[in-house]
Order: structure tokens, then C-alpha cells, then sequence
């Protein structure tokens, strides 16, 4: 089980800032609208979240990112 | 099961008035929201959430009080390093953060962060420089880089008119007193991981009780800037930092000797009175049978000896174990100028030095019989300088004494002790304090120590007049 990127819609204001740091491309801007108007943010369908932390750390909104980080163990559990 | 998220030091929603309660009043892409985001992490590494007192300027972080689930004042414009500096001092286990805009701490505040760092107060000062004044719709900040549009400045910063971006950093890092003087920047992923250590550092000093910490912050306004949030952060590294360059300019975190309070003593209570009182010993007579507070002005002009009779009256009043005040009031002129004085002498604390009725008027001259007679309460007193005051009070629900004050302070040769003749009467008519006490305080209020012999004979006289008649 990957790591996860969970995004809060209607905290985003689609400033484009997390996909601009993502260095796997897990994030982009999509066509959606949230309730305050703004495109915000989707995960990248099949990409791969190292659970870096940029995204979070760059986001100017408290908790419209947050990363579900997922342990080695966790990961060979489940893949068991 | 581990998680990245946003740090419980921040609300969970924010009841600004009108607003949405999930996001913050920044624009998108604003540099401010990511660095309060830094700073709630490092208080919560720190475990100092219950200790912090942050203090919000003017200018777009005005609401951080909206953000932080810490304590919060919001101060004046540019103030809150003074207002840091009296929490820290009255309440040494707090952490004062004082974070300011370019526009708040580089211009109408100057003058507070250059003394607050240059006296080493123990606070963290977190500097967010983005080059413009974003709250009232960018115009030129005194960190505007030259040739800069701003809307005070349409054709660009001209350095012959406007002078050059001005560098706060090296100019706090000039001074001997701060501990650490840093600039980082919220912008490419490596200069965001320095600052948030350095957020981190600035705060750990402060815990350390290490002193004065200031991280210069360069920060996105893309607002104002008229470019893409993403654009914003790339044009901090490109041209911002060309001009204000990164980099640590002081740290002395691991030399410098933990902050700690004046090596002079502080001194309370008696030692505290005679320490400030120059020339000696108090007189020690009996506590006063007085039961409330009195207030007592002194109104002439400047010549007469208003204040430093005043003085004499306050200190024979502490001779007699009250509580006093001493609020003098004069104009700029050394002599001839309006003076008066207000001395309330209490029982217990005094509950103002300001007192809008007073029990006795001292009048040593018409003008301040006119202007201030009305203050007096009902059954209250007024003393008048029968020298130079030819009129009657126009009140009559008060008592009237009459004193040639002038008269008798010239005879002495001592017309500066106008006042002082007039006190004697009034400590003879009102049975308050003594006549001994007067005479026993006088060095303490007099600077020629060699007149003390003439204002005994003075107060004496006056007496032996008053008994008299
Ligand atoms: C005493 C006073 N003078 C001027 C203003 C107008 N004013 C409000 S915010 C501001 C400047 C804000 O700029 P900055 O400190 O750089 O913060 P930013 O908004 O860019 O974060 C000014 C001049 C004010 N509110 N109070
Ligand atoms: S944690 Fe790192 S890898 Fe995962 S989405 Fe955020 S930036 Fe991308
Ligand atoms: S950085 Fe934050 S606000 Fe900006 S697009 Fe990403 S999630 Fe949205
Ligand atoms: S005007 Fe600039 S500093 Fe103010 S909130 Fe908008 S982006 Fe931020």
C-alpha cells in the first residue's frame, strides 16, 4: 500500500504551489471548482507519493494537504 | 500509521466575522500563510503552544489572532517590539513572537525594533519581507527594490528620490546585543527546509533564554507583485535574494551567556526611597490620622517654586508614612511659564496621580485662582497669595485663608520659596502632616544644600505670622 495524499477541496485555493514542489508529479491543478471558487488541487491518479512532506510544508492553507505516510511494515503487511 | 499535516497550533477553523471558516484571509500563493504554517510546527516541536504571546502587527497578517490557538495581541502599527518588551519583562516564562511586515517593522516601526534588538530583549522577531505594503494595495515599502512599479511609485523606485531597498538584517546584525540576525526565503524547496530550521532556532533561543533572535523572511506577495504564486517564489530567488542576499549574519547561540535581568540591583520599599531620593535620610514621624486620599495643587508660574515645593510637601507626607504622588505640569519655559503640581497623599495606594477634584487649592497667582478654583470639592480649601491676588474666590461653599506668600518669601530673600511659604500655611491650617516634618524633609527636595538654614527660618516665620493672627 503507497503512501497517501489526502487533499481538503474546499481549503485549496489552486495556487499551483504544491505541484510546483511535488518531485513525483503526484499533484496537479484540476477542472473542478470548490465552494470558495477556486480550481483546487487533485492527486495524480497512479502516481506515487513518497511522503516527502514538500507539498504540505509549501501550502500557504493550514491542512488542505495532508500525507498519510505508510511504514515499511505496514507496506510488506499488507502486501503480504 | 504516520501523517504530514498542518500543525494543531493553527485552529482547526478560524471564526474570522465575515469569512470562511476553512481558509485564511491571504490571497492564493501568499508567502504568509506558508510561514505561519512553519512557525505553529516549531511551537509544536518546541511544546511551547501554552506559553506563546503572539503578536500581530498591522498589515495582512492583522488577523493571525484568527490562526493561532496561542495567546495573541494584536498591536499598533510598527509597536510591537515595545509591546513584546513589557510581556516578556512582566512575564519571563512566556514566548513573545513578534511577527511584523516590511511595511510595520522597516518603516513606521523602526525605531522599536532597533532598540528592542540593540537592548537584547528576549524575544524571537520573525521579518517578513515581500518588498511592498501588500494590506493597503502594494505600494512602495522602504524594501521595494529600485526600479520597482508600486502604486506610489508608477514609474519605478527612484534611488535619488525614494533611496536605496533598505537592508534590516545587516543593520540589526551591527548591533552587539542580538543572538541570531538570519534572511531566508519561502521560496524554492531547499530555502523552505533552511527556514524552517531557522523558525526553529529563533524560537529555541528564546526557550534557551538566549536573548534577541530576528529571522528576516523573504516572502511571495503575488498580489502585488502581478505574477503567479508559482512565479512569485521564483522571482525570490532570481531577483529578491540578489538584492537582500541569504544567509546567517549573527549567531552566537552557543557563546553568548543565557539573558538574564539587570545586574543592578532592584531595589523596592525603603530601600527603593532612599535610593531615588538624593541627599540622604527620610524623616520618621508618626503615621498621619489621615483616612482618604487628599489632593493638593500647587498653581503658579515658573520662578515660584511650584515644583520643588511640591517636592517638600510629597516628603513630608512620606515622613508621615502615607502613600504620595507628585504630578507636576508646566509649559516649555524654564521661568515665568504656567507650573502647577498635584501631590495626592493617601492612606493606602494612590488610586491616581490625576485629580479631577482637589481638596485644596494652592493659588500663587490670579490666573491660577481663575483657572482652577472650580476643581475644588464642596468644604473643601483655597489658599490665597494675598500678594499678587487682589480678587476674591468666586466660590463660597469653601474655606479661604490668605497668605502674603510673595511678601514674606522676598523679605527672606528667597523668592523661589514663594510655594514653600504657602505650604507652611496649609500643613498649619489642615493638621495633616507637621511643621517638623516640612522642616525635616527639606534637604531631600532642595539642590543648594546651603539654603536649607533659610527656608527653616522661612517656614518659621510664616508660622509664627499665621498663629498670630
Ligand atoms: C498608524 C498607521 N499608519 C498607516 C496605516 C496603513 N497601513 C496599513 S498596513 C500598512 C503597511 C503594511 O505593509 P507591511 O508591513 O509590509 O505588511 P504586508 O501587508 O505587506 O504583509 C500601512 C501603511 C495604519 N493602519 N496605521
Ligand atoms: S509528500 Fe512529497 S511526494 Fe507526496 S505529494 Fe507531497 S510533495 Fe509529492
Ligand atoms: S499549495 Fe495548497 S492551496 Fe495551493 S494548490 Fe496546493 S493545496 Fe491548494
Ligand atoms: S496582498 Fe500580498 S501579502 Fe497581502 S495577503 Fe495578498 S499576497 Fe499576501
Amino acid at each position: 500500500m503507497s503512501n497517501q495524499v489526502i487533499v481538503d477541496a474546499d481549503r485549496c485555493k489552486g495556487c499551483g504551489i504544491c505541484p510546483s514542489v511535488c518531485p513525483k508529479g503526484c499533484l496537479r491543478i484540476g477542472t473542478e471548482i470548490n465552494l470558495q471558487g477556486y480550481e483546487h488541487v487533485e492527486v495524480v491518479p497512479g502516481s506515487v507519493c513518497i511522503a516527502c512532506g514538500m507539498c504540505v510544508l509549501a501550502c500557504p492553507e493550514p491542512r488542505a494537504l495532508t500525507i498519510v505516510k505508510h511504514t515499511e511494515e505496514e507496506k510488506s503487511c499488507t502486501s503480504a | 500509521m504516520e501523517q504530514i499535516k498542518t500543525s494543531d497550533v493553527l485552529y482547526e477553523e478560524f471564526f474570522r466575522k465575515d469569512g470562511d471558516k476553512k481558509i485564511t484571509h491571504y490571497c492564493p500563493g501568499c508567502g504568509h500563510g506558508t510561514i505561519q504554517k512553519m512557525i505553529a510546527q516549531a511551537i509544536e516541536d518546541l511544546g511551547i503552544q501554552d506559553r506563546v504571546v503572539f503578536l500581530s502587527p498591522v498589515g495582512c497578517s492583522v488577523f493571525s489572532y484568527y490562526y493561532f490557538d496561542t495567546g495573541n495581541i494584536q498591536c499598533s502599527h510598527g509597536r510591537a517590539p515595545a509591546v513584546g518588551t513589557a510581556f516578556k519583562r512582566v512575564h519571563e516564562d512566556s514566548i513573545v513572537i513578534s511577527y511584523q511586515g516590511d511595511g510595520d517593522l522597516a518603516g513606521i516601526g523602526t525605531a522599536e525594533i532597533i532598540h528592542a534588538a540593540n537592548r537584547g530583549e528576549n524575544m524571537s522577531v520573525f521579518f517578513i519581507n515581500n518588498a511592498t505594503y501588500g494590506m493597503t494595495g502594494g505600494q512602495m515599502a522602504p524594501t521595494t527594490l529600485l526600479e520597482e512599479k508600486t502604486l506610489t511609485s508608477p514609474f519605478g523606485r527612484d534611488r535619488k528620490r525614494d533611496g536605496a531597498p533598505i537592508k534590516m538584517a545587516e543593520m540589526i546584525a551591527t548591533l552587539d546585543e542580538p543572538v541570531l540576525v538570519s534572511r531566508v526565503a519561502v521560496s524554492s524547496t531547499k530555502e523552505m527546509l533552511k527556514t524552517k530550521k531557522m523558525i526553529y532556532k529563533a524560537l529555541k533561543n528564546q526557550v534557551d533564554n538566549l536573548g534577541f533572535s530576528f529571522v528576516e523572511i523573504l516572502s511571495a506577495c503575488p498580489t502585488s507583485w502581478h505574477v503567479s504564486p508559482v512565479e512569485a517564489r521564483v522571482h525570490i530567488d532570481e531577483t529578491l535574494s540578489t538584492v537582500f542576499p541569504l544567509g546567517t549574519f549573527v549567531d552566537k547561540a552557543d557563546t553568548v551567556l543565557p539573558y538574564g535581568p539587570s545586574l543592578f540591583p532592584f531595589l523596592s520599599g525603603e530601600d527603593f526611597l532612599v535610593a531615588i531620593v538624593e541627599g540622604g535620610e527620610l524623616a520618621e514621624c508618626e503615621q498621619a490620622p489621615l483616612k482618604d486620599e487628599l489632593a493638593i495643587m500647587v498653581a503658579g508660574f515658573g520662578g515660584q517654586g511650584v515644583l520643588s515645593g511640591g517636592v517638600s510637601l510629597a516628603n513630608a507626607a512620606i515622613a508621615h508614612q502615607l502613600q504620595v504622588s507628585w504630578l507636576p505640569s508646566y509649559g516649555p519655559e524654564m521661568r515665568g511659564g504656567k507650573a502647577s503640581v498635584t501631590v495626592v497623599m493617601s492612606p493606602d495606594e494612590v488610586s491616581s496621580p490625576l485629580a479631577e477634584d482637589i481638596d485644596c487649592l494652592i493659588a500663587l497667582n490670579s490666573p491660577s485662582l481663575t483657572a482652577y478654583e472650580h476643581m475644588v470639592k464642596p468644604s473643601g480649601t483655597i489658599l490665597v497669595n494675598s500678594s499678587l491676588i487682589d480678587h476674591e474666590p468666586e466660590r463660597d461653599d469653601v474655606t479661604v485663608h490668605h497668605v502674603p506668600a510673595s511678601d514674606l518669601a522676598k523679605e527672606a530673600g528667597l523668592p523661589q520659596a514663594t510655594a514653600l511659604v504657602m505650604i507652611s500655611a496649609y500643613i498649619h491650617y489642615s493638621q495633616v502632616l507637621t511643621i517638623d516634618s516640612l522642616i525635616e524633609s527639606l534637604h531631600l527636595g532642595l539642590k543648594k544644600k546651603s539654603l536649607i538654614g533659610k527656608n527653616r527660618e522661612l517656614i518659621l516665620k510664616t508660622v509664627e505670622i499665621l498663629v498670630s493672627k
